[in-house]
């Protein structure tokens, strides 16, 4: 196949526009398809201090990179890595090093932290104890990822969401019926308390077969491995069913994301009791609770 | 036909009636959406042709999940 644009060789067809796109072209429309994300929400404005969360997975490697290309050059804007060690022996360690490799290659600052540093504990310790691995690790890794960033002075902190991610976290709210999680989701970030540091999704608009793509015809070296941890969970199920309606109705991706957009505001509005912000009475950070999830979790574990 | 399959980095020759990379990946069971192909040691569309002899690799997008 031949690029629609100047008709070299293509690298992928994308099947929801009719267009084929050579390696040039293509890396070309990813990145204004997110300066557009970025542009169209207000992600990114002027003083800005960008805290990437890096795992050295592909799609953070990727926000990463972009967000050095596209404000590196800024005198008015920041921007800086921030990943955690979870303490996952052959998997996180390995997923750090293409972290560090990647910043020293650009010069970015990484800021390395870890479950052990933060609470005494690693991974491994944990699954040891508590079989539900997922859960501690998910509370754990975002509770030390807004303290750091926001003990960085981070204003944003941009995570490596694709298109993929996000729309299979709505299609897990409505399956749930968790509306709470539902209305966090969406384009714009919603600014709550102080001690949350505000969150964007730059990769928000782009597939992740795209994200990958993108990094390997661009030479960004990152981590390909699933943890050993993972959970066959229900966001797995969800994905495999996402992508067989995407490979037999293309644009069902866009479609569903763009409709949940639409309707965001709406339901918003109606819940908008729901959810408030109060602070750990433990240790003081943010939680919609009297004692937050990492303190509940903890004290599971402490023996 | 016979081309050669690379999986999971590990390469076998295989017989396919399939004329198209997306056919061979519908013969196999995989999903065009989850997987990103090489022929020859380049990025092509699933939707190229497959001729004898080609050397095709599929690479599986890991999710962080």
């Amino acid at each position: 196949m031949k690029c629609y644009s100047c008709g070299n060789s293509a690298v992928i067809y994308r099947k929801y526009e009719g267009r084929a796109w050579c390696k040039n072209h293509f890396s070309k429309q990813l990145e204004s398809k997110v300066k557009v994300t970025i542009r169209k929400n207000n992600l990114i404005e002027k003083g800005d201090k960008i805290c990437v969360a890096l795992s050295g997975g592909k799609d953070s490697c990727l926000v990463l990179y972009l967000m050095d290309k596209f404000f590196g050059k800024r005198p008015d804007i920041e921007v800086l890595a921030l990943s955690i060690d979870e303490g996952i022996k052959g998997y996180r360690d390995e997923s750090i090093k293409k972290a560090r490799e990647l910043c020293k290659k650009i010069g970015i600052p990484l800021h390395l932290h870890s479950f052990e540093g933060e609470f005494g504990k690693t991974m491994d310790n944990i699954v040891k104890k508590d079989a539900r691995a997922c859960t501690y690790c998910g509370v754990f890794r975002r509770f030390v990822i807004n303290k750091k960033a926001r003990e960085l002075g981070a204003t944003k902190l941009a995570t490596g969401h694709n298109l993929d991610d996000e729309i299979q976290s709505v299609f897990i709210n409505n399956l749930k019926g968790d509306i709470n999680r539902l209305m966090r989701l969406g384009p714009r970030p919603i600014v709550t308390k102080k001690k949350f540091v505000t969150r964007i999704k730059p990769l928000r608009d782009v597939p992740e077969r795209e994200t990958a793509l993108y990094d390997m015809i661009n030479g960004i070296d990152y981590h390909d491995s699933r943890c050993p941890n993972a959970e066959d969970s229900i966001r797995f199920d969800v994905r495999k069913f996402i992508n067989v309606m995407e490979e037999k109705y293309p644009g069902t991706k866009h479609i569903a994301i763009k409709h949940f957009d639409t309707i965001l505001p709406a339901l918003r509005k109606h819940f908008s009791d729901t959810g408030k912000v109060k602070e750990c009475s433990n240790c003081g950070e943010p939680t919609s609770r009297n004692l937050c999830k990492v303190c509940e979790l903890l004290d599971n574990i402490k023996y | 036909m016979q081309i050669t399959l690379k999986l999971d980095g590990k390469a076998k020759k295989i017989k396919s009636k399939a004329k198209t990379i997306e056919e061979l990946l519908k013969e196999r069971g995989v999903c065009t959406e989850s997987v990103l192909v090489r022929k020859n040691s380049k990025f092509v569309p699933a939707e190229d042709k497959i001729k004898e002899k080609d050397e095709i690799e599929i690479i599986k997008i890991t999710s962080s999940g």
